[in-house]
């Protein structure tokens, strides 16, 4: 299995390569593994640390000082079968790009050397994973155009996601179609015609399963929207108690679910498909790791703009330092260009369950909707 | 007992739990005793308190809106509503000026900016754990061997404060304990610690911005030393009406009025 | 550059730490007649026997505050490990916010800093190096910057601080997107990076030239052969150098490389350290134990280091960052050469990279003890602790986390410190007898 740490890094590749491939989306820090990373560092690259099994890959990807030192805990202490960092550009230029897609061709040489696919076929099968993915990934923006419809909840279109991520990990063919959320041992596999079909066949009966079941909040259309912007959400409940505090979450900017799949990689040039690759993925919705400018900003801007939010949550990891910066540049931008309010909540693994978190959100919430307690006496 | 509506705001905070009755949007009675290990029970028997010296029952009550910390505990509650927003509420009503509402309860600290009909424009709250809250200058009055009600006499008597730079409460008392052993007298200790609280929370008076009138409620607003510092650091007059720990249960109690007066209306 | 968009407005920001001590300084450190007050005071300190590298120092700072303050010369903001040649070879001045944050904490302007910081959203769980030069920038008592430069390398506070500094006065942003490991590849498209960045300020910030270049190298170069000699007399047991001191002048090393005055500075030290060894005046005279020190150190409380050194006898041997890493520059290939000093950087790479240089600190400096100044908010250092522990447990010798801050007070329990750097001199004395045993 490779264990993927961050949205830059392809999926494409592992597969490629034919080792199943996670974006590691872990419960929290294991307690046994806290002596490792200093208690006052982001949960996310705490919680990356663990003994992995002696056939595992972890990927990690220059994202922040702590993941770099995540990175230097794995292989100083032999934690994963082979440990391997991801040198992503912070900028997005023609060199950069051209640098990335060197890059990826070294992860990519090296995947070779553990995965199953024969090497010579490698370039083929990269242009299979690239549409596979593409096909996916269009797929799960369709999951986010219905959340941001409201004609889906946002825990469900981001449970999706995660869920997909395990197919991915797992990658069931059509006689053996495997249970997301019960995946069992991971296996390698071969990329046969046909594979992506019936994984996507998958994600569409998913999703209709989730459209079929009723929504809480579908019929109260005076509900009150909100986006969720932020590095990383750590789990669902702050999803989860956003929209149990009333409001509902119509976008939800994090490198899970949405900057992982809202775009797609151009197959259909004759270019090198790692230059194709690398342009996609350096150009997708920045994170907040990337100098990108203000393009953050417009970008939340549209999206609060085009869904008609008006409030927005960003969340940031405790100590993740990127957040704390992004948070006071998308604030102030946000603030400058239409006064949109925006609530700061910082918090661990399971935060959307504590009461602290609840009461900011209710008053945020309340906030918003003041007018509407005083004059409508809703 | 006189006819008209009854509405009971409580707010149910780590330290104390607080009730406030009204008659048709009129302050009655105003209760206050320690929460207990029952959030529940704690806000029944303020309820039952506030009734009983009106001489009604729980059949009268018209509406009841709970907040604070517990507010969901409490069983008996029409609606619950954040302590921010009832804060907000509350300090308006009893400072009509009010544009900026500095609470500091027990455990955490709050400062709100309210707009001009009195709603909740801004917020921030402290997301540590109890520094520079009532708990800390608990804490440091034991240390100090004093009371939390002398804090304004000696902030007045010290010549100069001590110059304390922790608002953690491990951090600051070795603090306390290293000034008192080279003989630093207590009430420069003690105008040190409250300029500490008040360093603390202007940084987030400031992010949610200063509109005068500045009011204070919650139960440190009764602590007469940190108001002193938090005028001279704000260089602002700092207003703390009667009623300022109340200000929550006040704002909740005005909030169930409200919606009594909709409901009837509708 | 980076482009904006949305113009940075001075409104926008409600600033808190204004005070009327910082009003006083900002409108002091712009006039011309108190730049020439304080050449005086420092010709009067050189009168009255002040060691000559500190008076180098205090006056040739002075000069570079003095042409960034005064406009005489653009300012050019920087993140800490930028290579400097790069601006005075430009004929500008640096500025490091970061280690402008360690002066202001020893002059006692930090607080108001921090709260100018905080007032703007700042978390305090952040760095305070990086929150300190915010608040100094935004209460406009650091200069004015002309342009701003960071490298990505090393610390995500520093360059993500520095751009919004560069938003608040509106000013141009350069990144260098610093690869992660050293190859011919990776050299070039960082050589390109200082080249274009290079140009580009010559544009956009009138009064920068490249015509000193060649310069700004031979000074880094001739600065650089003095310093080597300084660390091999900081071999001597005991230290000729009291080393709390030398972590004071650790933001020369990260500041002035490329200045003109920085060779006659380690040209003066090293001559005081060749004193001191003949003379035997050492500064810790009964010297029991030498200590290397990772990371910086607290600038605002001396007791911790005169607690160590004369109440405890131990000195502080060597410096992690005063480690020299990189080779001399060549004029010939200048951004190349820059790229390969920003990239032999131990900080950056692999953990291993560090370990290395440690190893060879602890050797060549005879080190009985280690410790690590685990600044509040430091990920790039702090998060190494455990590597640390076990690689010096390794080679049997004792290593120390000490939390604290260097900048922010509040952070830092001075009694806890002196108690845990007592029990790591009382660790060292136990093994000395047992070994002795």
């Amino acid at each position: 299995m490779v264990y993927l740490s961050c949205s830059y890094i392809p999926y494409e590749i592992p597969l490629a390569a034919g080792m199943p491939a996670t974006r590691g989306i872990f419960e929290g820090p294991l307690p046994t593994m806290e002596g490792y990373l200093p208690r006052d560092f982001c949960p996310y690259a705490r919680a990356f640390i663990r003994q992995y099994g002696d056939k595992d890959m972890v990927a990690i990807a220059e994202s922040c000082d702590a993941m770099r030192r995540a990175y230097d805990v794995l292989s100083y202490w032999n934690l994963a079968g082979a440990v391997y960092f991801v040198d992503v550009p912070r900028t997005y230029d023609p060199e950069a790009v051209s640098f990335y897609a060197e890059e990826l061709k070294g992860f990519a040489s090296k995947l070779s050397d553990s995965g199953t696919a024969p090497r010579d076929e490698f370039s083929e099968r990269l242009t299979v994973a690239i549409n596979g993915m593409n096909q996916i990934r269009k797929e799960l923006s369709c999951v986010f155009d219905l959340a941001s419809k409201r004609q889906l909840s946002a825990v469900k279109a981001t449970q999706l996601a995660i869920n997909v991520n395990q197919l991915l990990a797992c990658f069931p063919s059509a006689e053996d179609p495997l249970d997301p959320l019960d995946p069992g041992p991971s296996h390698t596999h071969n990329l046969a015609p046909g594979m992506f079909d019936a994984l996507i066949e998958q994600i569409e009966r998913m999703i209709g399963q989730a459209l079929s079941e009723s929504s809480p909040f579908s019929q109260d259309r005076d509900r009150i929207s909100v986006g969720i912007s932020g590095t990383c959400l750590l789990d669902l409940s702050l999803i989860e108690c956003i929209e149990n505090a009333g409001l509902d979450v119509v976008f939800v900017d994090s490198c899970i679910p949405l900057r992982t799949y809202d775009f797609v990689v151009d197959s259909k040039t004759t270019c090198d498909p790692f230059y194709m690759l690398a342009e996609a993925y350096l150009r997708k919705a920045p994170c907040p790791r990337m100098f990108q400018g203000k393009e953050r900003i417009w970008r939340l801007y549209e999206l609060a703009s085009d869904y008609g939010v008006r409030g927005l949550i960003y969340f940031a990891p405790k100590f993740c330092d990127q957040a704390y910066y992004d948070f006071i540049e998308i604030r102030h931008g946000l603030r400058s260009l239409g006064r949109l309010p925006v609530l700061l909540l910082e918090g661990q693994y399971g935060m959307g369950r504590t009461g602290q978190v609840l009461t900011r959100v209710e008053a945020f919430r309340e906030m918003l909707e003041g007018t509407q307690i005083l004059k409508a006496g809703k | 007992m006189k006819a008209g509506s009854y509405v009971v705001g409580i707010d149910v905070g780590s330290s104390a739990t607080k009730g406030v009755l009204l008659l048709d949007g009129q302050l009655l009675s105003v209760f206050m005793l320690p929460t207990g290990t029952d959030l529940n029970a704690t806000a029944g028997e303020c309820i039952q308190n506030l009734l009983r010296t009106e001489g009604l029952t729980e059949n009268d009550l018209s509406y009841t809106v709970s907040t604070g910390y517990g507010r969901a505990q409490v069983k008996v509650s029409d609606r619950t509503i954040t302590e921010i927003t009832c804060h907000g509420r509350g300090a308006r009503a009893l400072a009509p000026r009010a544009g900026l509402v500095i609470d500091i309860g027990g455990q955490d600290s709050k400062v709100i900016r309210l707009d001009e009909d009195g709603m909740v424009a801004d917020f921030v709250m402290n997301d540590k754990c109890a520094a520079g809250t009532g708990r800390f200058l608990e804490v440091m009055a034991e240390r100090l061997g004093t009371s939390l009600l002398d804090f304004g006499r000696m902030w007045k008597e010290a010549r100069k404060p001590a110059n304390i730079s922790s608002t953690c409460t491990v951090f600051a008392e070795s603090e306390v304990i290293s000034l008192l052993s080279k003989g630093m007298e207590p009430s420069a200790i003690i105008r040190g610690l409250c300029d500490a609280v008040a360093d603390r929370l202007l940084g987030m008076v400031h992010r949610v911005g200063v509109i005068p009138d500045v009011v204070m409620t919650g139960g440190v607003s009764k602590n007469r030393g940190v108001r002193l510092s938090l005028e001279k650091k704000l260089s602002q007059k700092v207003i703390v009406p009667d009623l300022s720990q109340c200000a929550g249960a006040y704002g909740a109690a005005i909030i169930g009025h409200e919606l009594v007066m909709r409901r009837q209306q509708h | 550059m980076i482009p904006g968009g949305i113009k940075a407005r001075k409104s926008h920001y409600k600033i808190a730490g204004e005070t009327r001590r910082i009003k006083i300084m900002r409108a002091l450190s712009r006039k011309s007649w108190v730049h020439g007050a304080a050449k005086l005071v420092i010709n009067h300190m050189e009168k009255r026997g002040g060691k000559p590298y500190q008076i180098d120092a205090i006056r040739c700072f002075a000069d570079d505050f003095r042409h960034a303050y005064l406009k005489q010369k653009p300012c050019i903001f920087t993140s800490a490990f930028v290579p400097n040649e790069l601006i005075y070879g430009l004929g500008g001045v640096p500025f490091l916010p970061e280690a402008a944050s360690g002066f202001a904490a020893s002059f006692g302007f930090a607080r108001e800093s921090l709260t100018a910081c905080e007032s703007l959203w700042y978390s305090p769980d952040l760095c305070s190096f990086h929150r300190a030069g915010v608040g100094a920038s935004v209460l406009e008592f650091a200069p004015k910057p002309a342009a701003v430069v960071v490298s990505s390398h090393l610390c995500d506070g520093g360059k993500r601080s520095l751009f919004q500094i560069s938003q608040y006065h509106d000013c141009p942003f350069y990144i260098l997107d610093v690869p992660y490991t050293c190859s011919a590849q990776s050299l070039d498209r960082l050589g390109k990076q200082l080249e274009k960045v290079a140009r580009s300020l010559e544009q956009e910030v009138p009064g920068l030239s490249g015509k000193y270049m060649d310069e700004a190298f031979a000074d880094s170069n001739a600065a650089r052969n003095y310093y080597l000699d300084l660390c091999k007399l900081r071999t001597n047991a005991p230290s000729p150098w009291r080393g709390s001191e030398a972590l004071n002048y650790v933001v020369l090393f990260l500041w002035s490389w490329g200045s003109p005055w920085l060779p006659k500075f380690y040209q003066s030290l090293r001559d005081h350290a060749e004193d001191v060894i003949q003379s035997g005046d050492y500064p810790v005279p009964n010297e029991q134990f030498r200590l290397a020190w990772l990371n910086l150190r607290p600038y605002y409380s001396p007791k911790l280091f005169s607690y160590l050194e004369d109440t405890c006898q131990v000195s502080i041997a060597f410096e992690e960052f005063s480690y020299m890493y990189w080779d001399p520059l060549d004029s010939g290939d200048p951004y190349i050469s820059l790229a390969k000093k920003i990239m032999a950087n131990p900080g950056w790479g692999p953990i291993e990279r560090r370990l290395e240089v440690i190893g060879k600190i602890t050797r060549g400096f005879s080190i009985d003890g280690v410790v690590q100044f685990a600044q509040w908010g430091c990920r790039q250092y702090n998060g190494a602790a455990s590597i640390l522990s076990d690689y010096l447990r390794k080679k049997g010798i004792p290593f120390l986390n000490l939390d604290g801050d260097g900048v922010d007070i509040r952070n830092s329990g001075e009694a806890q410190s002196l108690t845990r750097l007592g029990a790591f001199r009382e660790l060292l004395e136990s093994r000395r007898i047992k070994n002795l045993r």
